[in-house]
């Protein structure tokens, strides 16, 4: 097992590397420099020069002379400073991760909860009519642009309603968990709705297959009560693929969260992201790419390890 | 069979007592003239209204339906009459059969099928340009579903908008867009023909003493966006880009996703590795991140903001799931005794792979690219409504909703219906798609 994850480890590093070499390679091929957008009529031209030089951007200096720099910087974790904020990334990012990940694991819970327990209860009730209804549900749901639920849940809740907050994490002068939450509702159901929608369709044919196995047959005619039979004997393979999936399901949960966040006014990577690409600002969103692997790569490595903790038959090798 | 039968389609069909049959080719026609009798003005001058490349489409079709639809309604009929025997059928033949039996899957057909005519007859339906902005914007803009513009002529000044008029002693009273402000006041006899001539024709008049004062009503039947243009027609011509983009992208990516992964599969070794470990480092990177960031590269660096770009990024970012998916099956294939004997023959290794190896492993290629193509209609979408998609005025589903974010608390209806039009499409292709991996899943077949 701890080999098993050392190695990973070592394979997501090289990822990593990959990663920020496409990006690097990616904002190089944009025309002009990251200061192109900044000539600002109050920024002299010895400054500009002086930026210049302190980014790499001097004269006689090359892509391949920046990409070594970088590269000797991020292996120090020095990411850089932000040419259009003036802090520090490193700072902008512990600004922004807690709330994304308070976010997403949001999400992720609501995603879990409400799709196996959809799921579940369609595939007890397969070809009723609530079947139907949730299977028809489901698919509504995930053919959904995430985009619009998340307009649509503002237009509703927020303005036409008024029960909930359109903008942000907090109202001014308010500081208390409540507020927060109230905050959380709106993005968080925008981004774990359509997740879990995706998780009860596989949760339903995960708990089918599983259910007429022979050992299920066994554990009824012993005369086990159907709550124990589904819950203990079937849920535990049933729920396999599903936590599998969820694993999967971050990187698709940080994608949806870019939208998401800057829908709502939640001062996350997503908006962070966005403002910096706008901004061309090279070092934020070269940090924000190798947050972003990292998440993917942490999930699938969770859900390898998890996998392996529920089903004993699995060995990580 | 007569030769009216198949001039007129399900007349056959109805005669020789197929009545369902007969009332689906007659409801088709019917369509057909409706279109062609409602917007007959429209398809007389369409040239004038757009722009010519889709216009030669839409009349192509327009011609090309009743003839396709005969056709089809002949062979129908000749099946009917001569059962086919118990003759072998192939995989796709079976799976087809299952698809026509799922309810399901017969209503994705349809909505897809009413989806591409409206796309395919765009300019023939929108009754407005989607991409010009309308002269007076105050008056057009945000205007509800269901709500009238009307336009009356000034001889001094041209056409004069209004949401509502009201003609009294001594002039007209124009009411804007909250009805009891009153914007305009202009004496009675100053009405008439508009300087510089009707735009369109005025649909109407109203009279008071003696003076009549004609006047042009503009029905928005979604109403309008937030700079006055009629959101149906931008609906209509939207749907081009949805409908083509989620096509042709995935096309390009199963094309790519083939070519890597069937090449890393049959050749083995190092070429296998290195293009796995590729595959393994674009996946993962979040799609979004990596759409952004090419596109902001290239979008900047080819002053290029084209429908084409977008495809082909959609395209070039979409194929890593395809190429494990083929790799996978290729790797199985190529150890079965077929493939040895297609080597043994003496056929090339580039022959073995395109004729023996990668057909073989098209099955489950073909339904996972079809589920796929929903997921990039929302991508395409998504990256519209950021702005760094296809770009107004270019209409696409997504850039409309975003320009309606921007009014959702005036106007609910800009963001809301694109935004529907979009659920629809993507649930048919889903719904489509699920149907046909049933279909293929010899498992399910019993």
């Amino acid at each position: 097992m701890l080999a098993f994850v050392v190695r990973r480890l070592a394979w997501g590093v090289f990822i990593v590397f990959g990663v920020v070499t496409i990006t690097f390679v990616a904002v190089e091929a944009v025309p002009g420099n990251p200061f192109s957008g900044l000539q600002s009529p109050k920024m002299t031209e010895e400054a500009i020069a002086r930026h210049k030089e302190a980014r790499g951007y001097g004269p006689g200096r090359t892509a391949w002379d920046r990409y070594g720099e970088y590269m000797e910087r991020l292996a120090r974790l020095d990411l850089g400073r932000s040419l259009a904020q003036n802090r520090s990334v490193g700072a902008m990012l512990a600004d922004a991760i807690p709330n994304t990940l308070k976010l997403t694991v949001a999400a992720l819970l609501l995603d879990l909860v409400l799709g196996v327990l959809l799921g579940v209860v369609s595939a007890l009730r397969q070809h009723s009519k609530v079947d139907h209804a949730l299977t028809g549900l489901s698919l509504f749901l995930y053919s959904m642009p995430g985009f619009w639920l998340s307009l649509m849940l503002a237009l509703v809740f927020a303005v036409k309603l008024g029960w909930l907050p359109r903008y942000g994490i907090h109202d001014p002068e308010e500081t208390g968990l409540l507020d927060y939450l109230r905050h959380l509702i709106l993005p968080c159901v925008a981004l774990g709705v359509a997740a879990a929608a995706a998780t009860a369709r596989f949760q339903r044919s995960a708990l089918l297959e599983v259910i007429r196995q022979d050992y299920i047959r066994t554990a009824r005619a012993k005369g086990l009560s159907e709550g124990k039979v589904i819950w203990k004997h079937a849920m535990r393979n049933a729920l396999l693929p599903t936590i599998t999936l969820l694993g999967l399901y971050l990187p698709f949960l940080f994608s949806g969260a870019i939208i998401t966040e800057t829908i709502f006014g939640w001062p996350g990577m997503g908006q962070m992201t966005i403002k910096a690409i706008a901004d061309r600002d090279v070092e934020v969103v070269t940090a924000v790419t190798i947050v972003g692997t990292t998440m993917v790569l942490i999930g699938s490595l969770l859900a390898d390890i998890l996998y392996a903790v529920v089903d004993p038959r699995v060995r990580l090798s | 069979m007569r030769a009216a039968d198949w001039l007129l389609p399900g007349l056959g069909h109805w005669r020789l007592g197929f009545r369902r049959e007969a009332r689906k080719y007659v409801l088709f026609l019917g369509i057909w003239l409706a279109v062609v009798v409602l917007r007959r003005e429209r398809i007389v001058q369409l040239y004038d209204f757009a722009g010519p490349t889709e216009s030669t489409v839409a009349l192509a079709f327009l011609a090309l339906w009743p003839v396709a639809w005969a056709l089809a309604a002949r062979r129908g009929l000749r099946r009917l009459l001569s059962p086919a025997g118990r003759e072998s059928l192939s995989q796709w033949q079976i799976a087809l059969g299952m698809m026509r039996r799922n309810a399901r899957c017969v209503l994705g057909v349809r909505m897809l099928g009413v989806a591409y005519m409206i796309a395919f007859l765009c300019p023939v339906l929108a009754p407005y340009d989607p991409e010009r902005t309308p002269p007076d914007t105050i008056v057009n803009k945000l205007a509800p579903p269901f709500s009238t513009v009307y336009v009356l002529g000034d001889r001094e000044r041209g056409e004069i908008y209004c949401r509502a008029f009201r003609l009294e002693e001594g002039g007209a009273v124009f009411l804007d867009r909250a009805e009891e402000f009153a914007h305009a006041r202009v004496r009675l006899d100053a009405l008439g023909e508009p300087h510089g001539g009707w735009k369109r024709p005025p649909t109407g008049a109203r009279s008071l003493g003696g003076v009549t004062v004609p006047f042009r009503e503009e029905l928005h039947l979604l109403g309008t966006d937030d700079v006055g243009i009629d959101l149906f027609s931008l609906l209509v011509y939207g749907s081009r880009i949805s409908l083509s983009i989620g096509f042709v992208a995935m096309a390009i990516a199963v094309a790519l996703g083939a070519l890597v992964g069937t090449a890393a599969g049959y050749a083995g070794k190092w070429t296998d590795f290195c293009l796995m470990r590729v595959v393994d480092v674009l996946m993962a990177f979040p799609r979004l991140l990596l759409l952004l960031l090419i596109y902001a590269a290239y979008a900047a660096a080819m002053m290029d903001t084209s429908i084409f770009l977008v495809v082909a990024v959609l395209g070039a970012t979409g194929w890593m799931g395809i190429a494990r998916l083929v790799r996978a099956q290729v790797l199985s294939l190529k150890e079965q005794d077929f493939a040895t004997a297609a080597r043994a023959l003496g056929f090339g290794h580039w022959r073995v792979m395109m004729r023996h190896l990668l057909p073989n492993s098209l099955a489950p290629l073909i339904v996972d690219a079809t589920l796929r193509v929903g997921d990039t209609i929302l991508t395409e979408a998504a990256l519209s409504f950021l702005g760094m998609g296809v770009r107004k005025p270019t209409p696409s589903w997504g850039n409309i909703v975003e320009g309606g974010a921007k009014v959702l608390h005036e106007a609910w209806w800009v963001a809301t219906l694109p935004g529907l039009a979009i659920v629809a499409v993507v649930v048919s292709f889903n719904l489509v798609g699920d149907a046909l991996r049933d279909a293929m899943d010899p498992k399910l077949r019993h």
